[in-house]
């Protein structure tokens, strides 16, 4: 049980390259327990419990609506913070998606630029 | 699990066992055989009497004490714990039948009970709200709960909080509490009305004399309790009586880590521990003096609901 940084490929976001959307593996086998100050959060499909504080729960949160990359994250989740989204913020989030995807509970998936 | 009168009874042990006897502890059906005559009275002064023939028909868990190899007995004998299925623990010398006995029912219990989840903690009642005292061996566990015990509190368990994860409610497994080496000496001070039994000395755990559990903890082990405060104690010596309140993801993760088979329940356990915690006051305690911690239990606030 924990929330240990993992490394992880990077998403690209180079508009020359494929951009990764990330995705949450088996999000219908997750649980969340809203508890002060960390949340809980159960895997079914690792059988790990994971204890989460708030921004890696709402990206969570935010995937499990739908697949995003980065750079929507980014975005959404300096939204919601009501913070600028500028390159540290950026910086932050990916290092919180590598975070949980070394965890198991996302991972990358490639798409092509629109 | 295993029929009355089934494999067990049957072939050579038979011949070598002098007693079978079952008891009722808490929601397990034990029954116990064993060539070691001295056992039988020490099961009925700390369990009471066993039960007859008729009452006893599906044991949960069925184990053997039984002497060692014959060769040994001239010098160092020897007793061996037995299940059905096999001999979990090298031998203990034969004078620590009774520790053995007790080791090997916690090891039973901790590998097949899944039908609750089984906190390593002891736990106490009063008026239907249960005291959950999660710790790792070493912590002082053992000895609060016995005070506790002998202070008005009812003795639900020393060592598992069997928490049934579909009611939430705790329950009982009345048995005795084993004491070592300097909480012998510290509970007979606490209390002239501790009834230890013999002490069994240097044994793999030090020294330790196991205390009865009270009549009326064995008489209601049907009777289970609701959960209401969970507290990690942490004995030092020296140690100012310091009672902290302790965050709730942060109980979770230390309860979880302080459980036989939280990850073998899966999503049940994960159900279960975030009902426990929200039912409960969380906190943490260090105590160097056993007086003031339990002074500081009785104090606790009111349950939550």
């Amino acid at each position: 049980m924990g929330f240990d940084a993992m490394s992880a490929s990077t998403p690209t976001t180079d508009d020359t390259t494929p951009c990764i959307e990330w995705v949450v593996v088996d999000g219908s086998g997750l649980q969340f327990a809203f508890l002060e100050p960390d949340n809980a959060v159960f895997h079914k499909a690792t059988g790990e419990t994971h204890l989460l504080s708030a921004l890696p729960t709402l990206i969570l949160q935010m995937l499990l609506d739908s697949p995003k990359s980065t750079r929507v994250l980014a975005s959404d989740t300096a939204q919601a913070c009501e913070t600028e989204n500028d390159p540290d913020w950026f910086e932050k989030i990916s290092g919180v998606l590598r975070s949980l995807d070394g965890l198991e509970l996302i991972e990358g998936r490639t798409m092509r630029h629109p | 699990m295993t029929a009355r009168g089934t494999d067990a009874r049957s072939g050579p042990v038979r011949a070598r066992t002098a007693f079978w006897q079952a008891y009722r502890i808490g929601p397990f059906l034990i029954q116990v055989g064993s060539s070691i005559r001295d056992l039988r009275e020490q099961l009925a002064w700390f369990y009471g009497s066993p039960l007859g023939a008729r009452q006893a028909e599906i044991i949960q868990f069925n184990v053997r004490v039984l002497h060692g190899p014959l060769y040994r007995r001239p010098f160092a004998p020897q007793a061996v714990f037995k299940t059905d299925t096999e001999a979990p623990f090298a031998p203990f010398p034969l004078s620590h039948a009774f520790p053995l006995l007790e080791w090997g029912l916690n090891w039973c219990i901790a590998m097949r009970a899944h039908q609750f989840l089984m906190l390593h903690a002891g736990v106490v009642e009063r008026d239907g709200r249960a005291l959950i005292l999660p710790a790792v061996p070493g912590s002082g566990k053992s000895t609060l709960t016995a005070a506790l015990a002998l202070r008005g509190w009812r003795l639900l368990s020393d060592e598992f909080g069997l928490v049934d994860w579909q009611t939430g409610v705790i329950h009982p497994l009345p048995r005795p509490i084993p004491l070592k080496n300097r909480s012998i000496p510290v509970i007979r001070a606490f209390s002239p009305e501790a009834e230890l039994g013999p002490l069994f000395p240097k044994t793999r755990k030090g020294d330790v004399a196991h205390l009865r559990p009270p009549g009326d903890s064995r008489q209601r082990q049907h009777e289970t309790a609701r959960p209401a405060w969970i507290v990690f104690p942490r004995f030092r010596v020296g140690a100012k009586m310091r009672l902290a309140a302790l965050p709730d993801s942060l109980a979770f993760a230390r309860l979880s880590q302080n459980s036989f088979n939280y990850r073998l329940l899966g999503a049940s356990g994960f159900q279960a521990l975030e009902t426990l915690i929200r039912g409960c006051h969380c906190w943490s305690a260090d105590f160097g003096e056993l007086d003031a911690m339990v002074t500081a239990l009785d104090q606790l606030p009111p349950p939550k609901s």
